[in-house]
């Protein structure tokens, strides 16, 4: 696993943009993905959001009541950014960069982060790397303390 | 002036909260010492006080709804397995693909020599 890059440089404003896998990994209550986002909360001073497109992906997910009702309860107190005509245009720049492995919807999810210079957090952190300006924190490594 | 927030101690009971609680730490300060933090900020005179409280409260927000969230058990079995990576990022694709139905093969019935 790539190493964690999470150091703050201090620009932009004080959120995290959280990946659809580590929503995923709360939803079904997994510990690293908790502490993840609780660290980018407790010692970074990181709000946490997702993205429409996020929704998107996790409103598809929930199989039964239980899981439907842990979606809501976590939507209901975390920003949700829409996808706007300028992450579209940013997106498609980030499109042709060298060597990027990221999806189509990855992309969308990257360009959203970029555009309000949030660092992404994602347990998919190879996935996003090569990224143009995008600085990805790595939920999967611990942070230093 | 809202200065912080952290969880309540798990062993300290008490009034403001039960244990592991969420808690905003509150602190009132005279006008001139906001002032003077705004000035330090960059002379962002009566933006930089109101940027830090409504960004704590988000984050307060934020704790709130996880808290919420873990109130309900999860759909599957909480689990911490030693690749969470794998694991979830595997889930991801899971997580968003339509639910599998059975296809022709599954209604097919039995050839019987």
């Amino acid at each position: 696993m790539t190493r964690v890059d999470w150091v703050d440089d201090g620009r932009g404003r004080p959120h995290v943009a959280v990946g659809t896998d580590v929503v995923v990994g709360l939803l079904r209550g997994h510990r690293a993905s908790e502490a993840a986002v609780e660290a980018a909360m407790y010692i970074f001073g990181r709000t946490p959001a997702i993205s429409s497109l996020t929704r998107f992906e996790l409103e598809r997910g929930p199989r039964d009541a239980r899981g439907r009702q842990r979606l809501e309860a976590l939507l209901s107190g975390w920003p949700v950014w829409p996808f706007a005509s300028g992450d579209a245009a940013s997106a498609a720049s980030l499109a042709g960069a060298p060597g990027c492995r990221a999806g189509e919807l990855d992309l969308l999810v990257a360009a959203v982060a970029v555009e309000r210079e949030a660092p992404l957090l994602t347990h998919a952190a190879p996935t996003f790397r090569r990224i143009p300006g995008l600085r990805v924190w790595d939920a999967s490594a611990p942070p230093p303390l | 002036m809202l200065l912080s927030v952290g969880r309540r101690p798990a062993r300290r009971a008490g009034p403001g909260g039960e244990p592991g609680a969420v808690q905003r730490l509150v602190l009132f300060l005279p006008d001139d010492v906001v002032t003077e933090l705004e000035t330090r900020a960059g002379g962002n005179t009566g933006g930089f006080v109101a940027d830090v409280l409504r960004q704590t409260f988000e984050r307060a927000r934020a704790l709130e709804a996880m808290d919420r969230m873990r109130a309900v058990p999860p759909e599957r079995g909480a689990g911490d397995p030693a690749d969470v990576a794998a694991e979830v990022v595997g889930a991801r694709r899971d997580w968003a693909a339509p639910a599998r139905v059975k296809g022709p093969r599954a209604q097919r019935p039995a050839v019987r020599p």
